[in-house]
Formats: C-alpha cells, sequence, structure tokens
C-alpha cells in the first residue's frame, strides 16, 4: 500500500480506486483513522453534499492533521477538497475541517449551475502537481480560496473557481482527475511521486 | 470558459452493445465497456449508456456492467433507460456510473429526481425529456416517446430543475432519426428556461448540426447513429465546431 483512500462510505470510491490503479498506485481503502495517521500518501474523495461528507469526515480530521505533521501529502478530490475548507453553506451553515482558510458557497446566479464539463487549467502559482491541460468539473458550490493557497483556477463566465488548491503536503482538487483522461491520470502520478510521509 | 461537449449514446440490452460503432481494433465490438474506451480515445468527452433491457434480470447485469466501466473508463459517463426507483438509481450511482437519468420514472413521480439529487448531489441528476412539437410549443412525451403527457415542455424542465435536476438530456422525437439537424427552436427556448445545462438529442446527421445546437444554447450534443455508422467522427464533428467559434476539448 503507498495511498490509502479515505472511505467516506459514499461518492464514486471505485472510479478513485481504480484511476489511482491505473496511475501505477497500490491503494487501500481505509475507514480507520489510526491506519490514516500513519499512512504513507491519503486521498480523500468526494461525496454527495458537505454536510453529509462533513458527518462522515469529522472523525479523521485528528488523522489528517498528524499525517500532514509527519509531511505526508494529501489529496482532497472535489467535495474531498470543499470540506478541507472551514466552513460551507450547502445545507445550511456547516463546519468544515478548517485545513484551508475560507468558505465553500453556492455559485453566483447568472452562470451554468451546476459547472459541468471540460475546461483547461491556468496556473496561477508553483504547486508540485503541475496542475495543467484538460479538467472535468462537476459541481455546484466553490472554494472561496485565498490566493496564498489557489495553484490553478478555471474562469467559468465572469465566475474564477479554486480547481486546485494547495499548502505544504495538503492538496485539494475541485475537478475530477479520476475522469479528466490523460491529463488527469498524469496529477495522479505526480502526487503519488510526492515523498512518502515520515514514519 | 467550459468546453461544448459531444456525447456518443450507446444503446445496451442485456449487457451488450445493440448499435455500435465498427472500430476495426475491438476484439468484441459487442462489448459496452470497449466501444465507450474507443470513443473515450476518439475523443469524447462523456459517454452515455441507455438500457433497453426489458427484464429485471438485466437490470442487474447494468449494474456489474456499470461497475466495469467505472473502474476501466476515464472519462465521466451516464447511465439511463428504465431506471424506476431511487434504489434503482443509488445502485446505479454506487456501482459507479457519474450521472443517472431519469426519464418516465421521473414524470410519474418527480420526487425521484430530489432523492436522488440529495444522495448524490445534483450534478448526478440527470432528467432525460423526449419532446414532440403542438400548437404552440412542445409535448413531453413518455414510455420513450409513445406515450402523451399533455405536458408542456417548459413548464415540466423548470419543475425538474426545481426538483433537483443537475443537467437536462433533451431529445426530439420529431427530428430524432432524421439526421436532418437538431431541434434547433426548441433548444433557445428550453436553454434560456432554465440555468442548467441542456444536452441537445435527435436529429445529428453532420457537423455542421452540432455546432448549431451549440449556437442555440445547447452546452452538449449527443448522438449515436452518426458516429456509430461511421459517417461521422468525433474529431471531424470538434474540428468543425471549433471553426466555428466554439470551445472544443481537442485535441483531447
Amino acid at each position: 500500500m503507498n495511498v490509502a483512500v479515505v472511505d467516506l462510505g459514499l461518492g464514486n470510491l471505485g472510479s478513485v480506486l481504480q484511476a489511482l490503479v491505473r496511475a501505477g498506485a497500490d491503494p487501500q481503502l481505509s475507514d480507520d483513522p489510526a491506519a490514516i495517521a500513519r499512512a504513507p500518501r491519503i486521498v480523500l474523495p468526494g461525496v454527495a453534499a458537505f454536510g453529509l461528507g462533513m458527518e462522515r469526515a469529522a472523525r479523521f480530521k485528528s488523522a489528517l492533521q498528524d499525517a500532514l505533521a509527519r509531511g505526508a501529502p494529501v489529496l482532497g478530490i472535489c467535495l474531498g477538497m470543499q470540506i478541507l475548507f472551514e466552513e460551507g453553506e450547502e445545507d445550511g451553515k456547516r463546519e468544515g475541517l478548517g485545513l484551508f482558510p475560507g468558505r465553500v458557497t453556492k455559485l453566483p446566479a447568472g452562470v451554468a449551475i451546476p459547472h459541468i464539463g471540460w475546461q483547461r487549467l491556468k496556473s496561477v502559482s508553483e504547486s508540485p502537481l503541475w496542475p495543467s491541460g484538460w479538467a472535468y468539473f462537476a459541481h455546484s458550490y466553490r472554494c472561496e480560496a485565498p490566493a496564498e493557497v489557489t495553484r490553478a483556477i478555471v474562469e467559468h463566465g465572469p465566475v474564477r473557481i479554486a480547481a486546485v488548491v494547495g499548502r505544504g503536503t495538503l492538496h485539494g482538487v475541485q475537478y475530477h482527475p479520476e475522469k479528466s483522461a490523460r491529463d488527469g491520470e498524469a496529477l495522479l502520478r505526480r502526487f503519488l511521486a510526492m515523498p512518502e510521509g515520515r514514519r | 470558459m467550459l468546453t461544448r461537449r459531444i456525447i456518443p449514446c450507446l444503446d445496451v440490452k442485456d449487457g451488450r452493445v445493440v448499435k455500435g460503432v465498427n472500430f476495426a481494433a475491438l476484439r468484441d465490438a459487442g462489448d459496452p465497456l470497449e466501444q465507450a474506451r474507443a470513443y473515450g480515445a476518439a475523443g469524447a468527452d462523456e459517454v452515455c449508456f441507455l438500457d433497453i433491457s426489458a427484464s429485471l434480470e438485466a437490470r442487474g447485469t447494468l449494474v456489474q456492467l456499470v461497475e466495469r466501466v467505472a473502474r476501466e473508463l476515464a472519462i465521466p459517463f451516464a447511465v439511463g433507460g428504465g431506471v424506476r426507483s431511487a434504489a434503482e438509481a443509488e445502485a446505479l450511482l454506487r456501482a459507479g456510473a457519474d450521472k443517472v437519468s431519469m426519464n418516465t420514472a421521473a414524470l410519474s413521480d418527480p420526487s425521484l429526481i430530489t432523492a436522488v439529487a440529495q444522495m448524490a448531489g445534483s450534478q448526478s441528476a440527470m432528467v432525460a425529456i423526449d419532446a414532440k412539437a403542438r400548437g404552440p410549443g412542445w409535448e413531453v412525451r413518455s414510455h420513450g416517446g409513445t406515450r402523451s403527457t399533455g405536458r408542456d415542455l417548459i413548464d415540466w424542465l423548470r419543475e425538474a430543475v426545481d426538483r433537483g435536476a443537475g443537467e437536462i438530456l433533451l431529445t426530439s422525437i420529431d427530428h430524432d432519426g432524421t439526421r436532418r439537424g437538431f431541434a434547433l427552436e426548441m433548444l433557445r427556448v428550453a436553454t434560456a428556461a432554465v440555468p442548467v445545462p441542456v444536452i441537445a438529442s435527435g436529429g445529428a446527421g453532420e457537423a455542421e448540426h452540432f455546432a448549431e445546437a451549440f449556437a442555440a444554447g445547447a452546452a452538449a450534443a449527443l448522438a449515436a447513429s452518426v458516429f456509430h455508422f461511421g459517417s461521422l467522427s468525433i474529431g471531424e464533428v470538434k474540428e468543425q465546431c471549433a471553426a466555428r467559434g466554439f470551445p472544443m476539448r481537442w485535441p483531447a
């Protein structure tokens, strides 16, 4: 096992696991906080909605903090990225894991919602994930991420969407690399090539 | 800016493709996964599986197929055709479908849309609508377009979106199979009525038709036979649409 996938019991776990296998990994699904705290790398996949996601994810908060303290790379995907933030407004105000600063809010009226489809990522600051190329999005909420953690964006009409965020070894992608053909697989490979956390 | 999507549709019966593309490299042209992969390699942005099996046993086969496709396909896919209940939709989503498309069952019980949207998010709750021109406007038809519902298209569109539909697959019964182009007036009115993406379906015959659908407001366009019988390639369609100024994921 070189990457643990947090089992939140919902969402497209199979696709994420299999995309990691295609990218050369040996992933293991885990719902054990102790195992996640010790894992070499961690992926937090997306689930249905912020409230439900947080209900399932809250018990992994200290495990994720321990893993980050050891320098283990962590990647949140779609809702798995959103719950890394401080607060979400889907299903009423809900507290997030608070590992990134900022709130998760509904895309403003006037643009197509949900934001569904492919866009080319625009890199705005350096990231070891080197986000580039085509990305497949499917979401109605966005992370209002401050500039200092925003690594790549896309523009949906006049709305700027944080597509990739990162700070230290903590990373999040709003899109679905597991559904983003070659460029998605390349990003997963770069995540998997990051040094493991200390034991 | 979002690129406009090209979506080939595969008809599946008892776990096998009924109409499929004749890619020479395919070992098993009846295998939905091989077909979907070939379309992915050819530049499809997404694939739609339409299950036309009648029996209940075949629904189990469909879930197994979805599991296989989810493991192997690196682009998104939707599954539809005869989804009758929230439990069935859930089984397909759990098996790894990115989207479940609901049609007749949503008309008879619209709360199905809300149940799926709450379970998986609006982006996974697709409502398929078959519509036919009548007097002024269009009428929604059910049961594969065979039964009249009396419902006005725009009225049903708005209700479906209010109930949580995140995407609409809109098929023109009048244009379907004619290859004379998509139903542009219907697309213009429908896309102006709701904020969610609308996928145009029914009538594709030439590459130019896709560009016309995008000009009418469609976020994506779906076709089956023009791709299956090789009269058009996805690359050809994308090049033509890009030349007309629509952003496309090309080269993919």
